[in-house]
């Protein structure tokens, strides 16, 4: 149990210490978009990395709950809070929706399927109504309780307190029954039916859940950059999410954000090698996902579990012996 | 008399023309081991996929202690008490072999989000119970020391056991095993049967298809022969050896040569 806080803990004093280190605003900036990205890809973990269901509409996800609020705030003079609630709610209905009949599709077609959603959602945010191909612009910063977040410290915080938050959450559902159904569903869902497993349901739940995190981030995203514009939102953010799962390591909730670090950060490293970018990016990529199948941190945990399992092994030769006579006056007693 | 617990009326069920059950009426008592056999293509795992409902469209209505179950989705069934394991085994190889079994316990734990996520000390009496009660289930099938051990390092007799361990979990009335002794070992063999007796000590009815004949003969208290997807003998193992019907079926029609 208590082994079962280290990890969490050592994040959560690296996320505090983080801006005090790094006082440098546009580090600080790089990490606010890798805690946005972040929070989507902790929800899009459940879906994909447990679940097993891809979803390339998550772009569209985190553009309604972005443009609701900019909407609700600027158009209408809402508070923050309230509009970010208020988009969160809209982008869930929304999910449920789609996902009834899209969720019962299986591999690539669910992709594609999802993708369509994204498109609809990409043109009608396009149209006139919502501001066409420039967005909102001048969206009031987010105020909570009368504090307002002006300062792209009060952001980071507010933006990884909430990730830190989803990871918590998510960890929890994770490693009870639920964690468990979502992972059988994922290997095998016929089976899974048949052990009482709701599997339209499971998957359906995990799929509101992550839009209700991709909503956060749209919102935080809309009040952080002050402007919003459609092409923020195209299908490069699912395929970025896709790369970022994938990089850190899917099924392991922290990897995502690894992999969002890694994606944001990795071309400031670069510097004048920039026209190189793309190239060197893609290259590492590939490197990454054909000698670490599991991502960064699949390859890590399975390097640690491996070192553990030899040193257990080796502990273990000794006490075999006992073991083989234990059995043996077993056998005997009977 | 009691009441059959599981009953099927008129079981028809076509894959495109293809006519897999015809007709096809049973009726099971409850504490019995009832078992179903037939030659290849005969029809039986497409009953186990019926009744479990892994198939929904199909003719015909199944009861479930007198009450219908037929055409409702899997979970609905295994959430009712019918519990199955598969002809070619089919674990969760993402999840460890204590796991395998904790998922069996799904239906009767409902899990709820509000509950994993905010109620951490009853989420955690939760995870135990079920814990405790997956290492229960491995012991019964004596696969306990393995709880660890991931699933695909176990030998296929050792998987064939993890699976029955996993039906076990959902503390069903009725078990279907879909060829549970196929390409076990002697020894094995001996084992499944004592687990098999001990099952129905425990008053869960069984229903087995299995394709070893002494296997089969050894422990069933009714059988029922299915031919080309129809029903075409049933009764104890010893009407079942002697029935003309099901030798011919099995060995061909007698040759009259010269």
């Amino acid at each position: 149990m208590r082994s079962n806080l280290i990890i969490p803990g050592l994040l959560g004093i690296l996320i505090f210490l983080f801006p005090i280190v790094f006082p440098k605003s546009y580090w600080i900036t790089i990490f606010i978009y890798v805690g946005i990205y972040g929070l989507i890809v902790v929800g899009y973990d459940l879906l994909l990395g447990y679940c097993g269901q891809i979803s390339l509409g998550h772009n569209a996800l985190f553009a309604i709950g972005a443009y609701a609020t900019a909407i609700a705030t600027k158009w209408f003079g809402w508070p923050p809070l309230a509009a970010m609630g208020c988009g969160v709610c809209l982008t869930c209905l929304i999910a449920f929706l789609v996902g009834i009949p899209t969720l019962r599709l299986k591999g690539y077609y669910l992709a594609i399927a999802t993708m369509g959603f994204a498109f609809i959602v990409e043109s009608l945010v396009r149209s006139t109504y919502f501001g066409g191909s420039s967005g909102v612009t001048n969206i009031p910063p987010f105020k909570l309780f009368g504090f307002v977040f002006d300062s792209d410290r009060s952001y980071y915080y507010l933006v990884w307190g909430l990730v830190f938050l989803s990871i918590l959450v998510c960890l929890r559902i994770c490693k009870t029954a639920l964690g468990r159904g979502m992972k059988a569903v994922h290997t095998d869902e016929e089976a899974a039916g048949c052990m009482g497993i709701d599997v339209a349901r499971i998957k359906l739940q995990a799929f509101v859940l992550s839009a209700a995190l991709a909503a956060i981030a749209g919102s935080l995203y809309a009040h952080y950059g002050a402007t919003i514009a459609p092409g923020s939102f195209n299908i490069m953010v699912s395929v970025k999410l896709l790369l970022m799962l994938y990089l850190g390591g899917a099924g392991t909730i922290y990897g995502g954000i690894l992999g969002a670090f890694i994606l944001f950060a990795l071309p400031e490293f670069l510097g004048h090698l920039e026209r190189l970018e793309m190239a060197l990016e893609g290259f590492v990529f590939m490197l990454i996902l054909i000698f670490v199948p599991g991502g960064l941190l699949g390859g890590l945990t399975r390097l640690l579990k491996l070192t553990k399992g030899h040193f257990l092994r080796n502990k273990h030769d000794t006490s075999e012996g006992f073991g083989g006579v234990n059995i043996g006056l077993k056998i005997g007693d009977r | 008399m009691d009441h059959p617990i599981l009953t099927g009326l008129r079981v028809c069920k076509n894959f495109g023309g293809l006519q897999a059950l015809l007709n096809v009426d049973f009726e099971i008592r409850p504490g019995s081991i009832f078992a179903v056999i037939g030659p290849n293509g005969a029809g039986k795992t497409t009953l186990f996929n019926l009744i479990s409902g892994v198939y929904q469209d199909y003719m015909g209505e199944i009861c479930f202690n007198s009450e219908p179950v037929s055409h409702r989705p899997a979970h609905f069934i295994a959430n009712k008490g019918i519990s199955r394991t598969f002809q070619n085994v089919r674990l969760f190889k993402n999840l460890s072999v204590l796991e395998n079994v904790m998922v069996g316990c799904h239906g009767w734990v409902s899990p709820k989000y509000s509950r994993s996520i905010f109620g951490i000390r009853s989420a955690a009496k939760e995870e135990q119970v079920i814990r405790d009660w997956g290492r229960e289930m491995l012991g019964f099938v004596g696969i306990d020391h393995k709880v660890d051990r991931e699933v695909e390092s176990l030998s296929l007799g050792d998987q064939k056991l993890l699976e029955i361990a996993r039906a076990l979990a959902a503390r069903p009335k009725l078990l279907l095993l879909d060829e549970p002794a196929a390409g076990l070992n002697d020894f094995d063999m001996g084992k499944l049967k004592e687990i098999i007796f001990g099952i129905k000590e425990q008053n869960i009815t069984q229903m087995i298809v299995e394709h070893n004949m002494n296997f089969i003969m050894s422990i069933s208290d009714r059988i029922m022969v299915l031919n080309f997807g129809m029903k075409i003998a049933e009764g104890t193992p010893k009407e079942i050896v002697c029935n003309e019907k099901v030798i011919e079926a099995y060995l061909g029609k007698e040759q009259k040569f010269a």
